[in-house]
């Protein structure tokens, strides 16, 4: 299904933003908001999982029902799941497209992969001071 | 120990009514601050000790060997990135302004992601604004624009706008008008008097509708704009005009959907128009504490607000080419210091992908996503918490942060003192 | 003990009394003294024109609309850039250049201290920071109270000795210098896009007029024993047939203070306009300069115009959004919760646009006209009328009258019928100069007792020194090269130290923060006041405590404490 892929900050993203190490946070980071007949449509449940494909790079996260977006559109917080969506095009301004990109969804059994994967993918070696 | 207006380093509120209660080196009562203010004040989650990543296998330093490295990754760059600063204090991003500009580097603040659209777009037509108080005091119309402050700027509303009670306002949630615009109803468009429910990347198409018809251009409007009924828009209009004094907030709604600077631009011209007819302002949502604050010292030490390249010796400002996300999506920063945030949380892809190829500093508080793409991570104390300095609210009211805390680690102005006299040194410039 | 002998230098030093005489100045740590010892470092001035520093007595260089200024102009940045150099930061900006880019073209030019002419107390800290970034000039701020609500409140009552009380808390709290009244009342008025017309005008809500916010804050300030005047900014300004105002306004001072003016009124150019609309604009300088003549309790400063490119930026928030509806070029407005406001735009001056030729005309004319020079100072209200780099041309149009000829000839061909300028024969002298630069400024402002603007022993040893002989030099004839002179000192000396020499910046520097703190007895305390506290609490958005500036953000200041009379 075609939506309209938006990011922005929650005051959950807000208030874990000191640990982003949390499980708090990466919940809130993956969870993508979507309104409850795009759910239907989407034959999804709250907690399931839903593949966004932005085209040029795809990435599993939750989904969960919100009378705050708009039919057609997703909402997904700010942080590393959203980014991996994100192209760097700035159109010479230093700013990306965060909002309003258009991408396909559909309910996925694929696993979602952890923000300590997403940095290895990227290179990132993850420190665990635990 | 009871510390009273206290000032709170999350959001660019900049709160400064918060009561924090100390006991054994530790805050264990926070009151006044919102829940992400008392997060932060709470949170206890800090990097202990330096921390130098070497084949892919992390262990503890000493501060000397970390500074020294340091050092010697900024000397040894061709085209270094200093990035992030919105979450320390004035004093330490001028010693950051200091370091770029001795080693040729790039220097630039969360602000280019952020609203750096902003003030592109205040570069073109200029800011009608004023400080909050002002606001408070006078304000009969609110207008939040692509924002969503119950959930940003939680005490926004009840500090400066909507629930405050001002000077010229007996009963300030009655007599204030509320107008939110957004593409989202978030709690903030659920109280609003008005909202605006905007279709994707259409804010410029209804700004300047909405501009015609201050100017009397009524009639060219069709019955819907960007998803908002003319009625709508001829009543939001006349609420503009009739106001005594009316105030425009907005934010990521405006700089970071199609458009950018010319939404920002529109929405500024608006203003201007509005001031033809009655008192109007407009005040940027900032975000982090001391984003603009950052602003502010970069522009008095160089000229400009962000992305300033010191390659040739003079301050070049070009954004789009000079900003951060630009320098490390095209691959061409070669070392890179962050400090006091977390680009790895809020860039691209591509553009955290290349962190992971150069030798990346951290100088922070806590370990962050980025942390996980540097080389050495370097504690400091939290400004706000255990380290004092200046900070600029989102209206430009430069206040100054309390320490509560004594603190464990150097401040970042001890820790960037030291690398930039060291690199003075080794420059020869004394 | 750090030594210094300043030989054979041309001295004209108009607060001793000094007119060109040749002579030694001898410096002992940073203080101009009697005699050093052999072996003191020793600079030759072989006879060049040598003065006490400059002083700027209102320019505006630092704080929040300044540096929007900058901000808001990535143009202006560009159009004026210097690379890293030796000591030398790199430096942008033309018409508001970067803390650095002042300080270095400041000291070059041979000025070594500086008034800040508008800072809002709110944000005072803002122009402290930026001061620190100013290394080369000691520093002070005019403190705005046009529109503030305390002090008007007072003033309604016609409680003089609250009003003094209250201007006494906040120039401690925020470190400032002196009382800056910027079109009072009007400041307040354009919290809801309105202004008032002129002193007799009440200001909304408050019910004052600005004549009483005037004199009553005349009065508090000799009461507060500041050492500077009330420094004034008109109702008005930019208007055509604003003279009236003017002299209106000159009319309600007494004089009150046997050392110095009892009302410093700045950039006077701006508020001696003619006419009763842009079309028939004309020079109403020589009621102006009447009045100043006549009344030797009020002090002027020119707000001299240059044509080019420049910046306009002033607490008259509302004259400013006239402007733009002018110009409609950019517009930045900044208004101050409980306090004042402030607006932005850029403009071009220039010489096809009569009204511009007129204003040109009219800051000459002021300084012509105007007898004494004690009274009438050298300014272009940094960078409105112009940016200060122009000060050298203006000393020369002062003291030449062919080269304002040579001037005149060029401008827009009708400004001869609106204007005096060329029936004036008056070519201002060295010495007179130097009171326009310095000693007037020094005087103005109080700072004399202080050591600043003479080389008498005790002095601070501040000296520029101009590659210029008086007595080979016809100022008349050459005015390119006293122009040239002005531009560039040969040394400039900071505190005893040369800071500049020939045009490059010798060291990093230090500025010194000059600030009063006037002491009111016990009851007149505001911070145990509990009407000003409770309304402070009520209506800033910052809490009381967290007002005051810390004395860290003036690390090297002089506090001039007074004993207030109430």
């Amino acid at each position: 299904m075609r939506l309209v892929f938006n990011t922005g900050r929650t005051i959950r993203q807000g208030n874990s933003v000191e640990s982003k190490l949390s499980q708090e946070y990466e919940r809130e980071v993956s969870t993508a908001r979507l309104h409850p007949l795009d759910m239907l449509e989407l034959g999804l449940e709250n907690g399931d999982r839903l593949l966004i494909d932005a085209g040029r790079a795809s990435i599993v996260v939750r989904a969960e029902e919100s009378e705050e977006v708009e039919p057609g559109t997703l909402f997904l917080p700010l942080g590393p799941y959203a980014n991996h969506l994100i192209s760097e095009e700035t159109h010479c301004t230093g700013m990306p497209d965060y909002k309003s990109i258009e991408v396909e969804a559909e309910w996925t059994d694929r696993p979602q992969v952890k923000i300590t994967d997403l940095q290895k993918s990227l290179g990132g070696v993850p420190l665990d001071l635990s | 120990m009871i510390y009273h207006d206290v000032l709170c380093p999350f959001c660019a509120c900049l709160c400064d009514d918060i009561v924090v209660e100390v006991e054994d080196g530790r805050i264990v009562k926070v009151d006044n601050a919102c829940d992400l203010g008392t997060h932060k004040f709470m949170s206890d989650e800090k990097l202990r000790s330096p921390m130098r990543r070497e084949r892919g296998v992390w262990r503890e330093v000493g501060m000397e060997e970390a500074i020294s490295r340091t050092v010697e990754i900024l000397l040894d760059a061709d085209r270094p990135l200093l990035y992030g600063w919105s979450s320390t204090h004035v004093e330490a991003q001028g010693l950051g302004i200091r370091i770029a500009e001795v080693i040729g580097g790039v220097i630039d603040s969360t602000t280019s992601i952020c609203h750096g659209p902003s003030i592109l777009a205040i570069q073109e037509v200029g800011h009608p604004g004023s400080t909050l108080g002002q606001i408070k005091n006078r304000a009969d119309l609110v207008v939040y624009w692509g924002c969503n402050p119950i959930e940003a700027h939680p005490r926004h509303l009840s500090r400066y706008t909507t629930y405050a009670d001002g000077f010229f306002l007996n009963k300030a949630f009655r007599e204030r008008k509320l107008i939110v615009a957004d593409t989202r109803r978030t709690q903030s468009a659920r109280i609003a008097d008005e909202f605006l429910l905007v279709k994707h990347d259409a804010d410029y198409a209804i700004l300047g509708a909405i501009r015609a018809i201050v100017r009397g251009q009524t009639d060219m409007i069709p019955p819907s704009v960007g998803g908002v009924p003319k009625q709508q828009l001829l009543r939001v209009a006349e609420m503009c005009k009739k106001a005594k004094y009316g105030v425009f907030f907005f934010g990521m709604g405006l700089t970071q959907t199609a458009g950018k600077y010319k939404n920002v631009r529109n929405a500024i011209e608006l203003v201007i128009e509005l001031n033809r007819h009655t008192k109007f302002t407009l005040t940027p949502m900032r975000g982090h504490f001391n984003v603009y604050g950052f602003n502010e010292v970069c522009t008095w030490m160089t000229g400009y607000p962000y992305a300033v390249d010191y390659s040739r010796g003079l301050a070049f400002y070009n954004p789009g080419e000079t900003t951060a996300v630009d320098i490390l999506a095209r691959g061409e920063c070669d070392a890179c210091l962050v400090v006091a945030s977390d680009p790895a949380a809020h860039m691209p892809k591509k553009a955290v992908a290349h962190l992971s190829t150069i030798p990346v500093v951290q100088i922070d508080p806590q370990i962050n996503l980025t942390s996980a793409f540097c080389e050495l991570l370097i504690p400091v104390a939290t400004t706000g918490i255990d380290a004092e300095g200046s900070a600029y609210r989102m209206d430009g009211v430069p206040l100054r942060m309390k320490a509560v805390l004594k603190n464990v680690h150097p401040t970042d102005t001890d820790v960037l003192g030291e690398i930039y006299r060291r690199i003075r040194g080794a420059k020869g410039c004394g | 003990m750090a030594e210094l002998l300043v030989k054979n230098a041309c001295v004209i030093d108009p607060l001793q009394g000094i007119e060109g005489d040749i002579m030694d100045i001898a410096i002992r740590d940073g203080r101009i003294v009697e005699s050093v010892r052999n072996g003191a470092e020793v600079i030759d001035a072989q006879g060049f024109l040598t003065m006490p520093g400059g002083i700027d007595s209102h320019t505006h260089i630092c704080g929040t609309k300044v540096n929007f200024g900058r901000y808001m102009s990535p143009e202006d940045m560009r159009a004026g850039r210097t690379v890293k150099r030796g000591k030398m930061h790199a430096t942008s900006g033309y018409s508001v250049p970067t803390t650095y880019g002042n300080s270095y073209r400041y000291s070059v030019m041979g000025y070594t201290t500086v008034l800040e002419g508008a800072m809002a107390p709110l944000e005072a800290r803002h122009t402290h920071e930026e001061f620190s970034a100013t290394p080369l000039q000691d520093t002070m701020a005019n403190t705005l109270f046009d529109g503030n609500w305390p002090v008007m409140e007072a003033v309604k009552e016609g409680d003089l000795k609250r009003v003094a009380a209250i201007v006494a808390w906040i120039l401690e709290a925020v470190k400032g210098f002196a009382i800056k009244l910027t079109n009072p009342g009007g400041t307040e008025a354009w919290g809801w896009g309105k202004n008032v017309e002129c002193i007799r005008d009440t200001v909304p809500y408050f019910g004052v007029t600005p004549a009483e916010i005037i004199l009553s804050l005349v009065k508090a300030n000799e009461m507060l024993r500041l050492p500077h005047s009330v420094h004034l900014h008109c109702n008005r300004l930019g208007i055509p047939g604003n003279y009236s105002c003017t002299i209106g306004t000159f009319d309600l001072i007494p004089d009150l203070n046997r050392n110095r003016q009892s009302l410093y009124a700045t950039h006077v150019q701006f508020h001696s306009y003619g006419g009763s609309s842009w079309p028939d604009i004309n020079s109403k300088a020589e009621p102006v300069a009447y009045a100043v003549n006549r009344k030797p309790q009020i002090v002027i400063d020119m707000g001299q115009m240059m044509f080019g490119k420049t910046t306009t930026m002033t607490a008259d928030g509302p004259m400013e959004f006239n402007l733009y509806r002018l110009y409609h070029n950019k517009w930045s407005n900044h208004d101050v919760e409980l306090e004042t406001t402030s607006g932005i735009i850029p403009v071009l001056y220039r010489r096809k646009n009569l009204v511009n030729c007129v204003m040109w005309s009219i800051g000459l004319e002021l300084a012509l006209l105007v007898k004494n020079p004690w009274q009438c100072l050298l300014s272009t209200d940094n960078p409105n009328g112009a940016p200060f780099v122009k000060y050298p041309e203006i000393i020369a149009l002062l003291m030449s009258r062919p080269y304002r000829e040579k001037e005149f000839a060029t401008l827009h061909p009708h400004t001869g019928s609106r204007v005096l300028l060329p029936s004036i024969d008056r070519e201002l002298d060295w010495n007179e100069i130097a009171v326009m630069t310095r000693a007037g400024q020094s005087r103005a402002l109080g700072i004399d007792r202080i050591g600043k603007g003479h080389l008498r022993a005790g002095a601070e040893a501040d000296i520029a020194i101009y590659p210029l002989r008086i007595g080979d030099t016809d100022p008349s004839r050459e005015y390119e090269k006293v122009i040239g002179a002005f531009r560039k000192t040969m040394w400039t000396i900071k505190r005893g130290r040369v800071v500049a020499r020939d045009g490059e910046i010798l060291v990093e520097g230090k500025n010194a923060t000059i600030w009063v703190r006037p002491t009111v007895p016990e009851p007149y305390r505001m911070e145990q006041d509990p009407d000003f506290v409770r309304n402070f609490e009520r209506y800033y958005t910052v809490r009381m405590s967290n007002y005051p500036v810390q004395h860290h953000y003036i690390p090297r200041n002089i506090c001039i404490e007074t004993e207030a009379v109430l």
